[in-house]
């Protein structure tokens, strides 16, 4: 069984966070529901933090600190972030009674 | 016994509350729910076994000249690190920890064993031990905290518990939302909290306890003067943290909407320890006040304002357990003036007597609701003295503390406090504010001997004002409730003598022996205390204690006396079942004060905002702009555009991702290369 630190290398880590984001992304794309969209970018946000995550461990010194500190910003942000965008989906529900963002359009009528 | 052991004291009632959790969690489905026997024998097994064991490992009372005390402190692992900073997870057992845990674990223990009977035809029985030895665990972390951070932990976990247990009950939207309103307030004290560690880390390089003490007793005046803002600044963001954990104005109004939560609950957490912890930080971190004398100023006032304020609110409250709450943060008040003027060994014997007295008197107004079926209203008690004596006991001793009349446990305590301000020397401009605060708190304690024997009559004294059926069906007060009333009944009677000592020579007992608070703290408290005194001396002593004792007593039983006259008939009308208990007319106004202030500070501006912004800029701008857009839009031909406005939220979002590929692409090839 090889170390995890020669098991995962910079490279795996990079790779699984890009891999992540394309999820996020195909997610927040292909989907009709609004709560799999926010779903999607949430997933976004957090590949980013283990591509932080990642460049932190393989960097030394002020840069490795910084790494570390990046995601717990993104994380508070991204907490704010779905709290607004819930917020939003709850008036929207309301309105509408969808979740459905192709539903309707209320610059279009 | 060995130092590496102390994680055992936080983790026995950590363990009963993850077995607990785990009995409710797995019951949750069932009519009756966890085996109660189990679950009762664990819930007070966890805090028992940890007050023996700091029984077991009491550091010994050696003072400063008798050699470095015996401390037990233990670092077990780094909890978090960072570049040129690290943070070992220290658990310390000093003579303050000590003492704190002391009663923490031992009135936390009886008040769990009260809880088996209160509690125990809940159906949440198992979820409530669970919550009550969760909060056990947490307290003694902030109490052995050895840096800020864990004591943050341990403030956090408390401040969970007491969330959880104000919303017991969360049925009630009341309830719920006394919950949330406690939360909310201690929020804004934990922002202080951090702000403060995080200047104090700045200013002394750690945020261990022993290094800041150690950093602030050997900085030269130089280099006092040249970090004293922050000094200030770092003792005023953490008294904001105090206020908030320990309800002191601005933060005050929480805690007596607090009584939402079982009655048991009041007496542990919002009476007897986590409301004091404030108390205990500040004189955790007396170093530090003691350099930042103008932020010790602001305690003494906060906590002089808090005590007038509180009990005039406590004389106008008719439900039992608010007069009580208004009450506990007078008397915090009381042990913020202590610490305010620098006696704070004295602020943690008032934290020691208060533990004692209030419990007694919240677990009587808990076996009184209990007899009566959850009533609460005073106005519709009276005459309760023969139907619950046990009660009734707890309560009379509980009370002649609190008044302080001689030689019960808030004698002593109060007479001192009086004694240090009276003495004081505190600052604010070129006026000595010390004993100007002594005479409030002389009026103060006049008060609460009013508001005290107020309860006692409408409760116990008055003509009884039950119904004959109501007063047949008056439950008996179980076993499990009864013990601990009587201990705590005892201990509100003796617990001064802890101070004191007793005149015990003749059985061959000298007369220190039982004064342990006296001394027990100087290892932790008096090189602080003594710089205080240094830079701002005291007057002779002299005939003062006994002049103290004299005009307290003397206050304190007029208090009592015309609280039993004015109330000695009950209230002038008794209400109707269910009617509403908040007071009304100048006492309302007075009680909610502090909830009227946020709600035009805060409250109010932030809905003004918010309809600011819908009115101008969703209806006002994006309205018109909007408007302006489609007929634009129309005018200059629908068809066309309305090719490329598909209206579908995934095709914008894909344009969005392509156009942002293809910026990120020109920057990558042209500027980066």
């Amino acid at each position: 069984m090889p170390t995890d630190a020669a098991f995962f290398t910079p490279i795996h880590v990079q790779v699984l966070a890009a891999l992540l984001f394309g999820l996020g992304l195909t997610a927040a794309l292909a989907r009709r529901d609004l709560f799999i969209v926010l779903m999607g970018i949430e997933l976004m946000l957090n590949a980013v933090n283990l591509s932080f995550i990642g460049f932190a461990r393989s960097h030394a010194g002020s840069a490795s600190t910084l790494g570390q500190l990046a995601p717990l910003f993104t994380i508070a942000i991204a907490a704010a972030e779905a709290c607004v965008a819930l917020a939003m989906v709850v008036l929207l529900v309301r309105q509408q009674d969808t979740v459905d963002t192709d539903a309707r359009s209320a610059l279009k009528d | 016994m060995d130092a590496q052991l102390l994680w055992l004291i936080p983790a026995l009632p950590l363990a009963a509350a993850l077995v607990n959790g785990a009995l409710a969690l797995g019951t949750a489905r069932d009519a009756y729910g966890a085996p109660r026997a189990l679950v009762a024998l664990l819930a007070v097994l966890g805090p028992a076994l940890s007050f023996a064991l700091t029984l077991a490992l009491w550091p010994s009372a050696g003072g400063p000249l008798e050699g470095l005390p015996e401390v037990y402190r233990a670092t077990y692992f780094t909890w978090f690190a960072g570049s040129g900073f690290a943070l070992p997870f220290t658990l310390v057992l000093d003579q303050l920890s000590a003492l704190m845990l002391l009663f923490v674990t031992g009135i936390g223990a009886l008040i769990h064993l009260y809880s088996v009977g209160y509690m125990w035809a809940d159906r949440g029985f198992a979820r409530f031990m669970c919550y009550m030895n969760l909060f056990m665990a947490a307290m003694i972390v902030l109490v052995m905290g050895g840096s800020l951070p864990v004591t943050f932990l341990g403030w956090e976990g408390v401040g969970l518990c007491s969330y959880l247990l104000i919303g017991f009950w969360h049925e009630r939207t009341a309830y719920a939302d006394a919950a949330r309103k406690a939360f909310v307030y201690n929020r804004v004290g934990d922002l202080g909290f951090l702000l403060g560690a995080f200047a104090l880390l700045s200013v002394a390089g750690s945020l261990d306890y022993a290094a800041i003490s150690q950093w602030c007793r050997s900085a030269d005046a130089a280099r006092l003067a040249e970090a004293g803002p922050l000094l200030s600044l770092a003792a005023l963001a953490i008294f904001l943290g105090c206020c908030g954990k320990s309800a002191q104005i601005p933060l005050a109004a929480w805690l007596p909407d607090a009584m939402a939560g079982p009655t048991p609950v009041s007496a542990l957490i919002h009476a007897a320890t986590m409301v004091t912890a404030g108390v205990f930080l500040v004189a955790r971190l007396a170093d530090l006040y003691v350099v930042a004398p103008q932020a010790l100023t602001v305690v003494l006032l906060v906590g002089c304002a808090t005590a007038l304020w509180g009990a005039i609110a406590g004389l106008v409250q008719h439900d039992i357990k608010k007069a009580l709450a208004y009450s506990t943060v007078s008397q915090l008040g009381f042990m913020f003036m202590a610490a305010g003027s620098g006696a704070f060994s004295v602020a943690l014997f008032h934290v020691f007597t208060h533990a004692f007295f209030k419990a007694a008197l919240f677990l009587a107004a808990g076996a009184v609701i209990h007899g009566l079926h959850h009533e609460q209203d005073m106005r519709r008690m009276g005459g309760l003295r023969p139907h619950l004596p046990i009660a009734y006991l707890a309560a009379f001793y509980g009370w002649w503390a609190i008044v302080g009349l001689p030689f019960a446990a808030g004698f002593f305590s109060k007479d001192l406090i009086l004694e240090h301000l009276w003495l004081g020397h505190n600052e604010l401009g070129a006026l000595n504010i010390a004993p100007l605060v002594a005479g409030v708190a002389l009026l103060t304690a006049g008060l609460t001997a009013v508001y005290m024997t107020r309860v006692m009559t409408l409760v116990f004294w008055s003509p009884c004002r039950l119904d004959a059926e109501a007063r047949a069906h008056i439950a008996p007060t179980p076993l499990t409730m009864s013990v601990p009333l009587l201990i705590l009944a005892l201990g509100s009677l003796v617990a001064g003598f802890a101070w004191v000592g007793l005149p015990l020579d003749a059985l061959g007992i000298p007369p220190d022996a039982l004064a342990f608070i006296k001394h027990y703290l100087a290892p932790v408290l008096a090189a602080p205390e003594q710089r205080w005194l240094a830079a701002h001396p005291h007057g002779e002593l002299g005939n003062l204690p006994w002049a103290i004792a004299g005009v307290g007593t003397l206050v304190a039983a007029l208090g009592a006396l015309i609280g039993y006259a004015v109330w000695r008939q009950g209230p002038a009308q008794v209400p109707s079942a269910g009617s509403e208990t908040a007071p009304s007319g100048w006492g309302g106004h007075w009680t909610f004060a502090w909830d009227r202030l946020a709600e035009w500070l805060i409250v109010k501006p932030v809905f003004a905002l918010g309809y600011a912004l819908y009115w101008v800029i969703e209806l006002a701008i994006l309205g018109i702009s909007g408007w302006l857009a489609m007929q634009a839009a129309r005018a200059l031909g629908a068809g066309y555009l309305a090719v490329v406005q598909r209206a579908r939220l995934r095709a914008n979002l894909l344009c969005a991702v392509l156009g942002g590929a293809a910026f990120l692409a020109v920057v990558i090839v042209f500027v980066v290369r």
